[in-house]
């Protein structure tokens, strides 16, 4: 019985999933990080390991790290692109996607898939803050919102509204104008999540966009930005059926698997 | 010139996003100043920073001939005035105390600005940034307060630095979140600081070409006063800035102010 570890450390969280030899989810923890990339493994570390009944990390069977953070993820056996990760993991609990839209606390990624999940195409903004999740971030925090909020009181808003700035320093002063002036929380979220998707929308047009659609990352929990980017692309999006804040780590540790077997077979051979 | 016995005076009043400046003049020159930060309404804030400098020379509204406001803000001033492009009051402050300038660039709050100007202070050209606050006074203001220093201080810190650090980031957004991650990893706060002034300069230094600069050139705009700043970027030029007599936040007010006078020996 094999454990394979993917560790993903994003920006603003970290993930890490444990999965068997049938591939098969055995533990799951989402945590935001820490100072340092180290304690954010660490925490992981000590969440998920007894949740499979292991004490110490030397008993994982192999581990592939991912994200911004790893390179500094000592445990790793290999690091790997979150690209690739995210289009693994999207592939292996959703085989039709063909564009995977991961939105995460610090950039941005469209990946296109062929039908045996190989990486097509793929683009990722990682320069500007517009469009990411900090965006999201700094305007709740902004309306006094949390992010939860911000997603479901945009769904009460009446009349549309528009930002005119797409810099999330400009967009923040726009906003504070728009509390003063007297408008409404609703009002104000739903023109946040309508820039925000409009942002990721035509980041993804550059890439073109191939059917089906699923998002992933943080943001894909905020269903004002996700309805906003099926009406501007007129389409209905599919839904991972699982967390969609772990298909990078779950990537992560499906490629262990791979990784773990070849060795295993070299080794036998 | 006198009005009831008093001297006659004018004023500008430079509303910006983040700061609200006053300047008073006479026939002679500057009077009084005072600078205030634009924290909830901008109509309350410009009218305290008005008395506010009139206060210590024992002058009231009332004895203010005429108001010129100029910045992001300049419609909601509450007293009677009339109001001018930032742009235009720069250019009409620096040409009045370096006439020599012929390209300015303003450091604003969020956004940055070039200004060219002829032999005769006209405006020639003019670029804003307005699409991004990357190099702005703002990214100055949040970096600061990552490394827990007075944003005042951090040019003076900076030039202590014998290993400049560099900052990668343009987006003041995800600079601000390099920054709390070098402090985190133990880097020193005063190369972090050198790194966030150099690449400032390195902004400046851009926004120069593309409006294809002419010299003499000055800064204007707070973040003018950071020394640093100024001199990393006189090292890209290979020459020397020229400088203002007084505090470079208050040109545009003081621009204004110039204008309230001019407008009023017409009538």
């Amino acid at each position: 019985m094999g454990f394979f570890l993917g560790i993903d450390i994003g920006s603003l969280t970290g993930k890490a999933v444990i999965i068997d030899d049938d591939a098969t989810i055995k533990a799951q923890q989402i945590i935001y990080v820490k100072k340092l990339p180290i304690h954010t493994v660490n925490a992981l570390m000590e969440d998920v390991l007894p949740k499979v009944g292991i004490e110490d990390i030397s008993e994982v069977t192999y581990c592939v790290g991912t994200g911004y953070g790893r390179r500094k993820i000592p445990l790793a056996n290999e690091t790997i692109s979150e690209i690739t990760c995210h289009g693994t993991g999207a592939h292996h609990v959703l085989p039709s996607v063909r564009t995977v839209i991961d939105i995460g606390g610090q950039d941005c990624k469209v990946i296109r898939l062929d039908a045996k999940g190989n990486l097509k195409n793929f683009i990722m903004n990682e320069k500007c803050a517009a469009g990411t999740g900090r965006y999201l971030e700094i305007m709740a925090k902004t309306l006094n919102l949390t992010l939860d909020e911000l997603g479901t009181l945009s769904l009460k808003a009446k009349a549309p509204l528009s930002l005119a700035s797409k810099c999330s320093i400009y967009a923040r002063l726009e906003v504070m104008q728009l509390i003063s002036d007297g408008l409404k929380k609703p009002e104000i979220a739903a023109a946040i999540n309508r820039a925000m998707a409009e942002r990721v929308i035509n980041l993804a047009e550059k890439v073109g966009i191939e059917e089906d659609v699923a998002v992933s990352g943080g943001v894909a929990k905020n269903i004002g930005v996700v309805t906003n980017m099926e009406r501007i692309i007129g389409i209905k999006f599919k839904k991972f059926p699982i967390d969609p804040q772990i298909i990078g780590a779950l990537g992560a540790a499906l490629i262990a698997k791979r990784a773990y077997q070849k060795l295993y077979k070299e080794e036998k051979n | 010139m006198t009005f009831n016995g008093w001297l006659m005076y004018y004023g500008g009043v430079d509303i910006g996003s983040a700061y609200c400046k006053c300047i008073i003049i006479d026939e002679e020159g500057i009077v009084a100043k005072a600078l205030y930060p634009v924290e909830g309404n901008p109509q309350v804030i410009s009218q305290k920073v008005v008395k506010d400098a009139l206060a210590p020379q024992k002058l009231k509204v009332k004895h203010v001939k005429k108001f010129v406001t100029t910045g992001r803000n300049r419609k909601k001033f509450p007293l009677k005035n009339e109001e001018m492009t930032e742009v235009t009051c720069i250019a009409k402050g620096t040409y009045n105390l370096l006439p020599s300038v012929r390209t300015i660039i303003d450091i604003g709050a969020i956004t940055n600005k070039a200004i060219k100007i002829n032999e005769k202070g006209k405006v020639m050209e003019y670029v804003i940034n307005d699409k991004c606050a990357s190099g702005s006074g703002m990214f100055l203001e949040l970096v600061a307060k990552a490394l827990e220093m007075e944003v005042q201080d951090l040019g003076r810190n900076a030039a202590q630095s014998r290993n400049p650090l560099s900052i990668t980031n343009q987006c003041t957004i995800f600079a601000e979140s390099e920054v709390i991650y070098l402090v985190n990893e133990g880097k020193s706060e005063v190369d972090i600081a050198a790194g966030v002034c150099n690449s400032i300069a390195g902004n400046l230094y851009s926004l120069l070409k593309r409006v294809r600069m002419e010299k003499d050139i000055t800064l204007t705009g707070g973040v003018a006063n950071n020394g640093q700043i100024r001199r990393n970027l006189e090292e890209r030029l290979n020459f020397e800035l020229k400088t203002f007599p007084f505090d470079p936040s208050y040109v545009a007010a003081y621009g204004a102010a110039l204008f309230a006078k001019e407008m009023e020996k017409k009538v």
